[in-house]
C-alpha cells in the first residue's frame, strides 16, 4: 500500500511547487494520484483568479460624502497658531542675528567680497530652485484631489 | 486604483475638511472593500447600508490611523470587523468555520492509504478548466462567510498572509490553518457539485 502525501502537503506543493519541501516534490513526480490531486489544486487556484470581481452597483463615493459633518472651523484657529509660530521663530533668528552681530562681521571679515556674493547666488539658487519644486508637486496634488 | 496620492497626504488633507479627499479614498479602496462584503453579506440592501456604513467609521476614526498599516488595509479592516458585526447580530457566523480549523493539526497527522482512500477515487476526477469555471461561483458560494472572504483576499486580491492578518487580526498560524480548511472545503464542493451533475 502507498502512503500518501497529507492535503496539506499537497496543498503546499500547489501553492508553490517551486520553493517547496523536497520529499514532496519527489513524492509527486512518482505518485499519480497526489500529481492529480495538486493538479486540481492548481487548476482551481488559477479558476478563483479569473473569476469576476464583485463592485457596488452605485455611487458609493457620493453616498457617503454627502453624509459627512461640514468641516468645523478648527482650521482657522490652526492657521492662527501657524502664524504665531512662524513670528516667534523669526523673531529668535532676528534676535540672534542682532545678539551675535559682532561675531558675524567678523566672520566675514576676511572673505573677499566676490567668494560671499558667490555663496549667497548659490544658496539662493538652490533655495529658489526648491520653492519652485515644492510648489509644482502641491498644486499638481491639489490638483489631483480636486479632479473628480 | 486609478490615483497614487500617498495616503497621508490624503489623511491630512481629510483631517483639514477635505471631503473630497475622502471621496477620493473611497474610490481607491471600494474595490477591496467590495470583494469584503460580497462575500461576506447575502442581502443586496444589507450591503448598501453596510458599505456606507464602513466608509462613515473610516471618516469618525480617521484621526486614530497611525500609518502601521496601508489606508487599505486599514479601511479592509474596518470592512471585515462590520461585516462580521452585522453577521453575529444576525446569528449568520457559522460556529463550525471557526471550530473547525482546530481540526486542522488532527487531520494533518493521518496519512491517506493507496487504493482504499475515498480521497484517492475524488482525486482521480481531473475537471476540464472550462467546466470548473462554471461551477467555482456555486462551490465559493456553498463556503462560510469567513472561508469565502479568506479564499478572495488570497487567492483573488492576492494580498499576503500578513495584510489578510492585520484586516482579519488572526495571528498567522490561524489564519493558515483556516485558510488550509477553506481550500479543502472548496474542493469538495466542487467535487460534489461535479458529481452532482455528472449523473
Amino acid at each position: 500500500m502507498t502512503v500518501h502525501l497529507l492535503e496539506m502537503e499537497i496543498q503546499e506543493y500547489a501553492l508553490d511547487k517551486i520553493h517547496c519541501r523536497k520529499d514532496i516534490a519527489d513524492h509527486i513526480a512518482v505518485c499519480e494520484a497526489c500529481r492529480m490531486k495538486a493538479a486540481n489544486y492548481e487548476l482551481m487556484f488559477s479558476v478563483i483568479k479569473e473569476e469576476p470581481k464583485h463592485s457596488f452597483d452605485f455611487d458609493l463615493a457620493s453616498l457617503v460624502v454627502e453624509q459627512l459633518p461640514k468641516p468645523s472651523s478648527v482650521s482657522s484657529s490652526t492657521n492662527i497658531l501657524l502664524y504665531v509660530f512662524i513670528f516667534c521663530f523669526a523673531g529668535a533668528i532676528a534676535f540672534v542675528i542682532y545678539w551675535f552681530r559682532e561675531y558675524l562681521e567678523k566672520m566675514f571679515k576676511g572673505i573677499l567680497p566676490i567668494v560671499i556674493y558667490l555663496m549667497l547666488v548659490i544658496a539662493i539658487s538652490v533655495l529658489i530652485f526648491q520653492c519652485v519644486e515644492i510648489y509644482r508637486r502641491y498644486k499638481k496634488q491639489m490638483k489631483s484631489l480636486n479632479s473628480f | 486604483m486609478g490615483n497614487n496620492l500617498p495616503d497621508q497626504l490624503l489623511v491630512e488633507s481629510i483631517l483639514r475638511g477635505n471631503a473630497n479627499a475622502f471621496g477620493q479614498v473611497i474610490k481607491n479602496t471600494e474595490a477591496l472593500v467590495a470583494q469584503i462584503v460580497f462575500k461576506m453579506i447575502s442581502n443586496n440592501e444589507d450591503r448598501k447600508d453596510i458599505s456606507q456604513d464602513i466608509y462613515l467609521k473610516a471618516f469618525n476614526k480617521l484621526r486614530d490611523f497611525k500609518f502601521q498599516s496601508k489606508l487599505s488595509t486599514w479601511i479592509a479592516q474596518i470592512a471585515y470587523n462590520t461585516c462580521l458585526s452585522y453577521l453575529e447580530r444576525k446569528k449568520l457566523v457559522l460556529a463550525g468555520s471557526l471550530s473547525q480549523a482546530n481540526d486542522w493539526d488532527d487531520e494533518n497527522q493521518v496519512r491517506s492509504r493507496g487504493s482504499v482512500s475515498k480521497e484517492n477515487v475524488d482525486a482521480a476526477i481531473f475537471i476540464q478548466r472550462k467546466e470548473l469555471a462554471s461551477i467555482m461561483h456555486s462551490a465559493i458560494d456553498m463556503l462560510t462567510p469567513i472561508h469565502k472572504t479568506l479564499i478572495t483576499l488570497y487567492h483573488h486580491e492576492e494580498l499576503s498572509y500578513e495584510e489578510i492578518g492585520q484586516i482579519t487580526e488572526l495571528p498567522e498560524g490561524t489564519l493558515k490553518s483556516y485558510l488550509f480548511r477553506a481550500r479543502k472545503s472548496l474542493r469538495e464542493n466542487i467535487l460534489a457539485i461535479y458529481k452532482r451533475e455528472d449523473l
